[in-house]
């Protein structure tokens, strides 16, 4: 069986308390997505990531502001 | 006979049923915090973040991605000293330090030749302003300051001690390893700059919990390096927190019963908590000195009516050596004291019992009126039989 890809915005995290604080503001948001491992094509590390629908990432944005660090966002095939 | 414990400054052993209930769920449910994202490990990431935040809320710490967790106080202090102090460093601590402080001190003096001066105990047990003023100096790097003793109880009045170290530009670490979840703390209000506490006694958590909470502008450089979940590639720790200082996997069960124990003790209240023990201790020293015959008993440290003190009474009875003593209440009356030095070296010399040691008894939120009580019955009926 072949998976079908489909576009996500995907951001990444220095630790993992920021990743859950980023989870948790997006469930309060209502912010679709959710915690994946860390995709290759960002770096080969164990870390967590947030997977998100492309549409999300300016709502993901502001929910930032002022409440978890992220280190980058990235659009991706998943 | 009933088993009376009167030793939960060593460690608690009655316990919110909360806490025991949630290191069972977490051992049959929890896979690894934060290496991975499934259900079983996202569980035990998601726990030990609320333990971070009811702690850092407990605690006045508005930054719980800097509270970071230990196996217990000592290492925490030792973490924090180590990533303190470089060559040479002035750092002044207290008679009231416990070993856990001494240790890596006289160690930190042999390997990097850090100076340390020690602000000294009255015959009281009592700490004085006026030797931190003459102590601590522009050059001091850090002031090691024990928030209660744990022979003698006595509470520091930390507010000016951490205001004059201030001023003179030294950082302030605290050692809350005896006031942690029983009296009052906001380390931010205080202006603490490294807050080091232990799981697992007035928290009431499981033993091999304990950590540090580091003030956003402290650099403490790691004791330990390692696995962290992130960053793998880099050669170094990274340095976002916790994983600047959590090297290794996590006690996951043990925070998941540390987050319920602080759970209750947030919902219980600390003053009250702090209420209940006082009362007790009023009720212990005021049916010691109502029962013991007059000049059988020596009671060590300073107890001002209304002043905070922490929930431990240090004691000999005349005729009887330390550790024949609490042998004795352990024997005869099923009580759990403690004999000894306390690996509270200083603190003994400063009251003349480096060759006696004393008997300590420490309660805590679940010690009963009752248990006082017997306990005072005991020591009567042991003081009396020694004359």
């Amino acid at each position: 069986m072949v998976r079908a890809r489909r576009a996500r915005a995907v951001a990444s995290f220095d630790s993992t308390h920021e990743a859950l604080e980023a989870e948790r503001c997006c469930h309060e948001g209502g912010i679709e997505g959710r915690i994946i491992p860390m995709p290759v094509s960002l770096g080969a590390d164990c870390g967590m990531a947030w997977s998100m629908p492309p549409e999300c990432r300016p709502a993901f944005e502001a929910a930032a502001r002022g409440r978890f660090a992220y280190a980058r966002i990235v659009e991706l095939e998943l | 006979m009933e088993t009376i414990y009167l030793n939960c400054a060593a460690t608690s052993l009655d316990r919110p049923a909360c806490v025991a209930e949630a290191v069972m769920a977490a051992l049959g449910s929890f896979g690894s915090a934060a290496r991975g994202t499934s259900p079983t490990e996202l569980g035990p990431a998601r726990s030990v973040t609320a333990c971070r935040e009811g702690l850092a809320q407990l605690l006045g710490f508005s930054h719980p991605e800097r509270v970071c967790f230990t196996a217990n106080v000592t290492q925490a202090l030792n973490c924090a000293l180590w990533g303190l102090l470089g060559e040479g460093d002035h750092v002044v601590a207290t008679d009231w330090d416990h070993n856990s402080v001494l240790r890596p001190l006289h160690s930190l003096a042999a390997e990097r030749g850090v100076r340390v001066d020690f602000a000294p105990a009255d015959a009281l047990g009592r700490l004085s302003l006026a030797d931190f003023d003459h102590l601590v100096t522009p050059g001091t790097r850090l002031v090691v300051l024990t928030h209660a003793s744990n022979l003698t109880g006595n509470v520091l009045d930390l507010a000016p001690v951490v205001s004059l170290a201030h001023a003179r530009g030294a950082l302030v670490l605290l050692d809350a390893a005896q006031t942690a979840g029983c009296i009052p703390l906001d380390m931010e209000a205080l202006g603490v700059d490294v807050l080091c506490f232990t799981g697992h006694k007035a928290l009431m958590g499981p033993q091999g919990t304990g950590g540090l909470m580091v003030a956003p502008h402290v650099e403490v450089e790691p004791l330990l390096s390692g696995g962290t979940g992130v960053l793998s590639f880099e050669e170094t720790q990274p340095r976002s927190y916790p994983e600047h200082l959590e090297a290794g996997t996590l006690n996951g069960h043990g925070l998941a019963g540390l987050a319920a124990a602080v759970g209750w003790i947030l919902e219980t209240g600390v003053d009250t908590i702090q209420a209940h023990d006082q009362a007790l201790l009023s009720r212990l020293l005021g049916g010691l000195r109502e029962s013991l015959p007059e000049g059988s008993m020596t009671l060590y440290g300073d107890f001002v009516p209304g002043a905070p003190h922490a929930p431990v009474v240090a004691l000999n009875l005349r005729g009887w050596e330390s550790s024949s003593l609490a042998d004795a209440l352990t024997g005869d009356y099923g009580i759990t004291t403690r004999a000894g030095a306390h690996c509270a070296p200083r603190m003994h010399r400063a009251l003349g019992t480096q060759d006696a040691g004393s008997v300590r008894l420490s309660f805590g939120c679940f010690t009963s009126e009752e248990q006082i009580d017997a306990a005072v019955v005991a020591l009567a009926e042991l003081a009396t039989e020694a004359l």
